[in-house]
């Protein structure tokens, strides 16, 4: 892999991994420079970038949000202001709010969601690195939709007002 | 990505101002770049078989003397001066006695041990026809 290469896709690739790594961990960060670090240290190039990307930040999210849950057990740590998105505000829909009702989605909904809607992934490769079928990816998707649609008053486009 | 939501959702940035750019593209840099580990095997072959010469020609402290001590030995017996016969010894006073009494040894016999003879022959002497 060329630095070019590298850096595009840091660039494309890392804040959606940020975000997606942010739903288990406090130091997402640390997370995706590792799996980005990783990714260089291997002989050979993966089949699929991005997915090894999501899988190896998916795996590391988890250990060190485990790590982190028992060190908060321990710690009253000071809460210091997590952004989860850069603007406050999207065509009336708030930052805030929306965080809100990502955190009070089910991990397996959330995560597809974040796979799908920032990380760009397929159903397909969300499906390989979950380790779920395409089809079970596309329901909880849905799902996670249909519960956010909820959480943020937002009509159904399939549903006609009137219904 | 057709859903209103999801399209007004995915225009969220995500933020990653936590993630240093420029520090993730040097440590990936550094990671990317494979140890040269011939160098590493070069240099530890020769510190051993330095270790080895040093072992090899290293002055072992000899546990004895390689030369031993030179002790002086005397080369002759030492001369023992000839010690005065003892007066009371029995053969001076035989010789003594035998002195007195005049009965010294008889002189040694001075005649020749061969008579002046022609010497005896087994045949007589040869005719003188053979011997002239």
């Amino acid at each position: 892999m060329r630095p070019d290469d590298f850096a595009r896709l840091l660039d494309n690739h890392g804040p959606p991994l940020i975000l997606y790594a942010r739903q288990w961990c406090d130091a997402p960060e640390d997370v995706v420079q590792e799996a980005f670090l990783k990714l260089v240290t291997l002989r050979q190039a993966p089949r699929a970038v991005v997915p090894f990307l999501y899988r190896v930040v998916r795996n590391a999210a988890l250990d060190a949000g485990k790590a982190a849950r028992r060190r908060q057990r321990r710690e009253s740590a000071v809460a210091r202001p997590v952004r989860w998105f850069v603007e406050p505000e999207v065509e009336g829909l708030d930052a805030a709010v929306a965080i809100a009702a990502l955190q009070r989605l089910p991990d397996e909904e959330r995560e597809v969601i974040v796979a799908r809607l920032w990380g760009g992934l397929s159903f397909e490769q969300i499906a390989e690195v979950i380790g779920c079928s395409a089809s079970t990816a596309f329901r909880r998707y849905s799902a996670g939709l249909d519960a956010l649609r909820k959480e943020l008053g937002v009509p159904c486009p399939n549903r006609s007002p009137n219904a | 990505m057709s859903e209103p939501l999801a399209e007004r959702l995915s225009r969220f940035t995500p933020d990653s101002t936590g993630l240093d750019r420029d520090a993730l593209l040097f440590a990936a840099g550094r990671a990317s770049a494979r140890p040269n580990r011939r160098w590493m095997a070069i240099a530890g072959v020769l510190a051993v078989s330095q270790l080895l010469t040093l072992m090899a020609l290293w002055p072992r402290t000899p546990s004895a003397p390689i030369n031993p001590p030179i002790v002086a030995v005397q080369p002759f017996e030492p001369v023992v001066p000839p010690t005065p016969h003892d007066p009371s010894e029995l053969w001076v006073l035989t010789e003594r006695l035998l002195a007195s009494e005049g009965n010294s040894f008889p002189p040694a016999d001075e005649r020749p041990m061969i008579e002046p003879q022609p010497p005896l022959r087994a045949f007589g002497t040869p005719p003188a026809k053979y011997l002239n």
